[in-house]
């Protein structure tokens, strides 16, 4: 099998006609070239030391300790803690739950009334005087010795005036 | 003119990632990986981007040479690829130039006035760089097919086809003398 079918006078005047060819003298480009990759290869570098220092610049300012130990125990104290009060979460799963609340509701509406007749101190709160007033009268009430009967009767009435303004309020 | 066969201890020289070693190769290697783009390419400018880009490449690469192979058999082989890559782009771009000059007189000529030159180029790449790297450079077959990746039986049908078809083209008015050359874009 021929592999060389070319004329000689044809290979001939093809290395003549190449030989006339003369490269342009111009500066290699590879020269200039070389400074690119490495940039690359040093940018995700630069990139990821950048990204932990401000991860570290961060857990330090928010946790105001710079040991690496203490960010990541506030971070699982952090994650306990809101995992303990799931208030949102456990709302939805109990289905019997808004069934329940109306039944409660009446009770807790109305036991005030009744330990409004057994004790002096929820009327207090329906006056809107602030537990400050309950506290400093029950005080008062145990450090007076001169009135302690008058102060009585006027818990009565107070139960009074407030049982007749619960009723009518009803009304 | 001849140059030194390609895989006898010319590969031995070069060590990879060697910067002088690769400016050597760069003396050595672009006049004649210039003008097997010439050769290839209509463009002289283009043969000049694609031979620059080429060492670019084998620069950028240079790490991972392996000695085994000849350092400018595989210049050649990035040139050559690179070649092949600008001329289907040109192909592409030609179409729209040709659809634009429907109906009016076609002006390209080409410069340097050679209708062998004119003919290697009018050639598919692959068979025009295994022309001239068997005939301007004299590599032999298994030269070339380390050049080009490829095996000494496909060299031996490329250089058949692309003879047969230089032969076919140059025969009606082959001479030694250089005669007006025509448009370049014939026959791709």
């Amino acid at each position: 099998m021929n592999d060389d079918p070319l004329d000689p006078r044809l290979a001939s005047r093809l290395r003549e006609e190449l030989d006339r060819v003369q490269p342009p003298h111009s500066a290699p480009r590879y020269l200039s070239a070389h400074t690119r990759p490495i940039a690359l290869r040093l940018a995700p570098a630069v990139l990821v030391a950048s990204v932990i220092s401000m991860l570290a610049l961060s857990a330090y300012v928010a946790t105001g300790s710079p040991n690496p130990a203490d960010w990541g125990h506030d971070v699982v104290t952090i994650i306990q803690s809101s995992s303990t009060t799931p208030t949102p979460s456990v709302r939805p799963t109990p289905t019997h739950a808004p069934e329940q609340e109306p039944t409660e509701k009446p009770g807790e509406q109305e036991s005030p009334e009744p330990s409004g007749h057994q004790s002096p101190e929820p009327s207090d709160d329906h006056s809107g005087e602030g537990t400050s007033g309950h506290d400093g009268g029950g005080s008062s009430d145990g450090g007076s010795t001169d009135g302690g009967s008058t102060d009585g009767g006027s818990n009565d009435e107070h139960e009074g005036s407030s049982s007749d303004s619960g009723q009518s309020r009803r009304s | 003119m001849y140059p030194p066969p390609l895989l006898h201890g010319v590969s031995e020289e070069y060590h990879p990632g060697s910067r002088q070693d690769f400016d050597r190769l760069y003396r050595t290697a672009y006049p004649r990986v210039f003008r097997t783009l010439t050769a290839i390419l209509a463009d002289p400018g283009a043969a000049e981007d694609c031979a620059q880009d080429a060492f670019v490449q084998a620069f950028q690469a240079w790490d991972r040479w392996r000695p085994d192979a000849p350092a400018e058999a595989w210049v050649h082989r990035i040139a050559v690829n690179r070649a092949i890559s600008y001329r289907r782009s040109q192909k592409i771009r030609r179409v729209g130039e040709i659809l634009r000059r429907l109906g009016r007189p076609n002006a390209t000529v080409d410069p340097d006035h050679s209708d062998l030159l004119t003919a290697l180029r009018s050639l598919p790449p692959k068979l025009a760089a295994a022309i001239v790297l068997r005939h301007y450079h004299g590599y032999n077959n298994r030269e070339i097919a380390a050049a080009l990746g490829v095996t000494e039986r496909t060299i031996g049908t490329r250089l058949r086809q692309a003879g047969e078809r230089l032969r076919a083209r140059l025969e009606p008015d082959f001479s030694l003398e250089p005669t007006p050359a025509f448009t370049s874009d014939t026959h791709e």
